[in-house]
């Protein structure tokens, strides 16, 4: 059965009727205009009170009877072979459960993981660490961008080059393009690498209860690490549970079970205890991922209409002995233009690997790709908006645009001043940037709440979970989903928000729908 | 904490490796770190007008926490952070960057705000130790508290305790705080999530006397 | 962090005797001495705990001037209202230190004697001039926060930002040893690296810092001290400046002046040169520029210091104004 529904879709200024055809099971989907009792309003948080207070419990806050604190011996050289790791005088210490060296034989950055223990307390574990006897070969390295780049570089890898292939872009002609500019601008930008410095480092606690483990982990997928662990110890799904209570930042490194995850399990497995394993701040920096840095080559091209004839960027990244530092994003989705080449090469090279943060390669572009705009209108004698507005192929940025600059004027002197008190500049002058940037969310398919129906931790055959992966970093997911949750048929579903699916529900701790209002937790 | 990484030997000039360097044996080791090099002048403590000797094992101490008594034994090597963390289960107190750099681990001493992880636990012996839990509760908020909550001071929350003890430590001793006197108040707080415009907010309704409800 | 013990002794006489030992490090304020021990920079067998010395405590003022206990609370240092009123200087670089939760841990005696924060010396892995290698790698490696001025065989700067300050108000230090007391000039207590480079001052084994003494302020002096640092609530100077200026009322003619440099050198870094452009002459902006010239006469930055040549000449004009109660135009 389904019903004939008239919708006003699109946006502001630019709305149309559409018809469409809608079961009768699902709701009518909200309109454009339309008020709610709970969307659009401010919901606080609904673990506020427990975060102001410290009362949230974060992977690092976790403890359990008999748990052991880990520590990770890491490579003090970017690039050698592992002749031997003696683990003997560290497991005679006294207090030492556990003491394990990695898989790998060969080190590519200073910074990876080498060896590992487990000891009563954590300056025991620290001792420990002090006693394991590394025999290193240590073999060429390179460890700067424009270095690794060069012919006869140190290869990272045995198997070749460091300059992989590079991913190329295009339309029309660039060499047209640039003869009919009337203007051009080329550049070349660099930016540096950056850290994400979650202030919860990343780690986790792990636990085995004969061949099923729990994993409390720092993580904002606790999908991927349950996957991860899962394939590496060989256990079924079912066998591997993965908690994520309250996640103390992860700005997009934190996914799947890296190498500290791993170790908490395989330390907890030898010592058959709990183990903790919390990565220092410095192995943080060193190992647990980054922003690569980039250098981006820019040519822009304009006519004296004001209209990009030519788009070029042939960008050369580093994501260490990780890829993935493309950042062509902007440049392919930004402004129209007929003649458009980008050229994106990762680049090896002896540090620790990368991991998306925060939009992965949008801030390099737009670094580039907008400071190039302001220099080609400066040359045009073109106001930089209306430069960006001439080149807009989107109806909605252009709405964007009028909202932008409307509040620009408006507000901006009330706003700042608002923020950040009175900005005191000793010439008066203040100074003013302009740039275009997009977002667009997405998730993947499996981190979407799972809608199977399951039998709720008090027995209730009916109740509905919703296994959510929620990244409990504070975003506002958890009052988000409460309001998710209050818009379903039945009072008697359920949102279980932090734990990955295991066999039991019982780890979970469940925020029930359907309550609106303040505090219910 | 450099614990995580040692050098090839012979890189390092003074370093814990070389402190340890050729010790095989348990005793061998700790008896080189337990004791000063022997020599004529390693007389007994009397003799030294020595008041106190303590460590390098673990000794019970006593530390006065939220105004409750509580018996901790470590090593003296410990930071009050880890005492806390680690021996008395205290977790609202947080472990960031570990060099009083980030003010996560804020406790008050005697009032004052402090950071937890650059003192040792036994340097904290005799005085009034205050934490995160001591200060408020979810049940028992602070006028603070509430207002951290009503102004959205805390996003991924894991630098809002220390923020909290930070800026409750100012707005004690002065009421009528300004918004510069509450940003010098955390400029020891590091939030990476960047609530700090919120944190202003909330400590300056206080001030304004706007926020008194419990939320 | 090694394991050791901790020992407090009776009486300074003790902890002198104490600390004479191999393998002992003083204990106060903790916070550069904890970060040292994290780092493995330092592994002492025994710290020797300085805190019940009550030589140590106390802040003083009086006719003579102002006694600073070694072990006095930079938070103190900066909300003394004595010390805000004669030695504004001490007053501001004791709250421009490090952050409120430091400020409650740290000394002057620790601030005075903390070691540099070169990343190289800091760095456990790196076997520098200043540990007994045999080079400093700042000379010709990442050498952004290094010295422009008395640099070689090591190009730290100093760290202390109160020690400018005190001595630019004409700051002295009792210190005390196994073999007796003595007092030194505060400037002259610092060492260059040509010197030594694996010290940045004279205490040596056994030596406990004490107390700070300054004098009264000459008459009609005023003092200021600014800094410029990379994030303004809290880091390590780029460069400061402290300024004490004394100058008859109604002529503005300076009688006696000292301008002393932070994070620009190895030692807190006195500059005779600037002092001598506004010594003699009625302070205006123009003569406080030519004394902020005249501090980087003879600088010499590396490879990615240069900066700290244009920010030195700025802070200095700038906090001689200031010392001087003159408004920049």
């Amino acid at each position: 059965m389904s019903r004939r529904v008239t919708l006003n879709l699109g946006f502001q200024g630019h709305l149309e009727p559409v018809t469409v055809v809608i079961p009768d099971d699902e709701p009518t989907p909200w309109l454009f205009g339309e008020r709610f009792q709970i969307v659009g309003k401010p919901t606080p948080r609904v673990d506020g009170a427990l975060r102001v207070t410290g009362a949230a419990r974060y992977t690092y806050d976790i403890s359990m009877p008999g748990m052991l604190y880990g520590a990770i011996l890491r490579s003090p050289i970017p690039h050698a072979r592992i002749k031997s790791v003696d683990l003997s005088s560290a497991r005679r210490l006294g207090g030492v459960r556990a003491a394990i060296r990695m898989d790998d034989t060969v080190v590519r950055f200073a910074g990876q993981e080498v060896a590992a223990v487990a000891a009563i307390d954590y300056e025991t574990a620290l001792d420990a660490l002090g006693l394991i006897k590394v025999e290193y070969e240590p073999l060429p390295f390179v460890a700067e961008l424009d270095a690794a780049m060069k012919p006869g570089a140190p290869p990272v890898f045995e198997s070749g080059s460091n300059v992989q292939r590079p991913t190329v872009n295009e339309h029309g002609d660039v060499t047209r393009g640039i003869a009919e500019a009337a203007a051009v601008h080329e550049a070349v930008y660099l930016t540096p690498v950056q850290t994400h410095v979650s202030l919860e480092v990343h780690g986790s606690v792990a636990r085995w209860d004969g061949d099923e483990l729990t994993v409390w982990s720092s993580s904002q997928g606790i999908f991927t690490v349950r996957d991860d662990l899962a394939v590496y110890f060989n256990l079924p799904h079912s066998k591997v549970r993965v908690v994520c209570e309250y996640l103390g930042g992860g700005f997009g490194s934190k996914f799947g079970a890296k190498p500290e995850t791993v170790i908490a399990a395989r330390l907890a497995r030898q010592a058959n205890a709990p183990v903790k394993v919390m990565c220092t701040r410095e192995g943080e920096h060193l190992a647990t991922g980054n922003r690569p840095d980039a250098i981006q080559k820019v040519r822009l091209g304009a006519g004296h209409d004001g209209k990009l004839t030519v788009l070029e960027l042939v960008q050369h990244g580093s994501g260490g002995i990780g890829s993935g530092s493309g950042s062509a994003g902007p440049f392919l989705s930004l402004y129209h233009c007929p003649n458009l080449r980008t050229e994106e090469t990762n680049v090896f090279m002896n540090t620790g690997p990368s991991s998306p943060m925060r939009a992965p390669g949008w801030p390099q572009g737009c670094f580039a790709l907008e400071l190039a705009m302001d220099e080609l209108a400066r040359k045009l004698a073109l106001d930089r908006l209306e430069f960006r507005r001439l080149n807009n192929p989107n109806p909605v940025r252009a709405l964007e645009f009028d909202i932008g600059a409307e509040l620009y004027r408006m507000e901006g002197k009330e706003r700042r001043a608002q923020i950040h008190g009175s900005v005191k500049t000793r010439n008066r002058r203040r100074l003013r940037g302009l740039a275009c940037a997009r977002s667009v969310g997405s998730a993947s398919p499996r981190d979407r709440p799972s809608r199977r129906p399951r039998r709720g931790s008090d027995g209730h055959p009916g109740h509905r979970h919703r296994h959510a992966n929620d990244p409990r970093d504070g975003r506002g997911g958890g009052a988000g989903r409460r309001t998710l949750a209050h818009r379903l048929p039945s009072r008697r579903h359920a949102l279980s928000i932090f734990g990955s699916l295991g066999r039991k529900h019982d780890h979970a701790v469940h925020h029930a729908g359907g309550s609106p209002g303040r505090g219910a937790s | 904490m450099k614990h995580d990484k040692h050098g090839p030997p012979d890189s390092r000039a003074i370093s814990r490796r070389a402190f340890i360097k050729g010790a095989g044996a348990i005793a061998a080791t700790t008896g080189l770190i337990r004791t000063p090099p022997a020599s004529a002048d390693a007389a007994p403590d009397a003799q030294d007008g020595i008041v106190e000797r303590i460590g390098p094992g673990a000794q019970t101490i006593e530390l006065k926490i939220n105004g409750e008594v509580k018996r901790v034994t470590v090593e003296p090597r410990v930071t009050l952070l880890r005492a806390l963390r680690d021996h008395l289960n205290l977790t609202g107190t947080k472990l960031v960057c570990d060099r009083g750099a980030c003010g996560a681990c804020t406790v008050h001493l005697d009032g004052k705000p402090v950071t937890s992880c650059m003192v040792l636990a036994l340097d904290a012996r005799g005085h009034e130790i205050t934490t995160i839990e001591g200060l408020l509760t979810p049940d028992r908020m602070s006028p603070l508290g509430a207002a951290f909550v009503e102004h959205d001071a805390a996003q991924c929350g894991f630098c809002t305790p220390g923020m909290m003890m930070s800026m409750a430590a100012a707005l004690a001793s002065n009421p009528k705080a300004q918004l510069e006197d509450v940003k010098r108040a955390v400029a020891g707080n590091i939030c990476r999530c960047g609530t700090y415009p919120h944190v202003f907010a909330a400590a300056l309704s206080v001030v304004r006397g706007g926020n008194r409800g419990e939320s | 962090m090694n394991r050791f013990e901790v020992l407090t002794p009776a009486d300074l006489a003790h902890a002198a005797r104490l600390l004479a030992r191999q393998g002992h490090v003083a204990l106060a304020g903790g916070v550069d001495v904890i970060d040292l021990l994290k780092l493995g920079i330092i592994a002492p067998a025994t710290l020797v705990n300085l805190k019940n010395l009550p030589e140590l405590h106390g802040i003083e003022p009086g006719p003579r001037g102002l006694r600073l206990g070694a072990l006095t609370k930079l938070h103190e240092v900066a909300e003394h209202p004595f010390i805000r009123e004669h030695y504004t200087a001490v007053s501001d670089a004791a709250r421009e230190a490090a952050t409120p939760q430091i400020r409650n841990l740290a000394t002057v005696g620790g601030n005075l004697l903390q070691r540099p924060r070169c990343w190289y010396f800091r760095h456990p892995d790196v076997n520098c001039l200043k540990k007994g290698g045999d080079r400093c790698y700042a000379l010709t490696g990442l050498n952004r926060y290094h010295a422009i001025l008395g640099g070689g065989p090591s190009f730290i700067v100093h760290p202390s930002n109160l020690a400018p300050a005190l001595i630019a108000l004409g700051a002295s230090a009792r210190i005390v040893g196994p073999s007796g007391e003595r007092s030194v000039e505060l400037e002259k207590f610092f060492t260059l690296p040509s010197v030594d480079p694996k010290r940045e001052n004279d205490l040596k084994p056994g030596e406990v810092l004490v107390e700070v003494n300054l004098p009264p302020p000459p008459a009609g002096a005023k003092s200021a001290y600014l800094e410029a640092r990379e994030k303004q609530s809290f880091d390590w100077p780029l460069v400061g400046a402290a300024a004490m200026v004394a100058s008859d009322g109604a002529s503005r003619t300076v009688r006696d002046a000292r301008i002393v440099l932070c994070a620009v050198a190895p030692i807190p870094w006195r500059s005779p040169e600037a002092e001598k452009e506004i010594i003699g002459h009625p302070l205006d902006a123009e003569r406080a520029r030519a004394a902020g010239e005249a501090c980087v006469r003879g600088a010499h930055p590396l490879a990615d210091n240069a900066y700290k040549i244009a920010m030195t000449k700025v802070l200095a004009r700038r906090t001689i104004l200031k010392a001087a109660g003159i408004e920049e135009a």
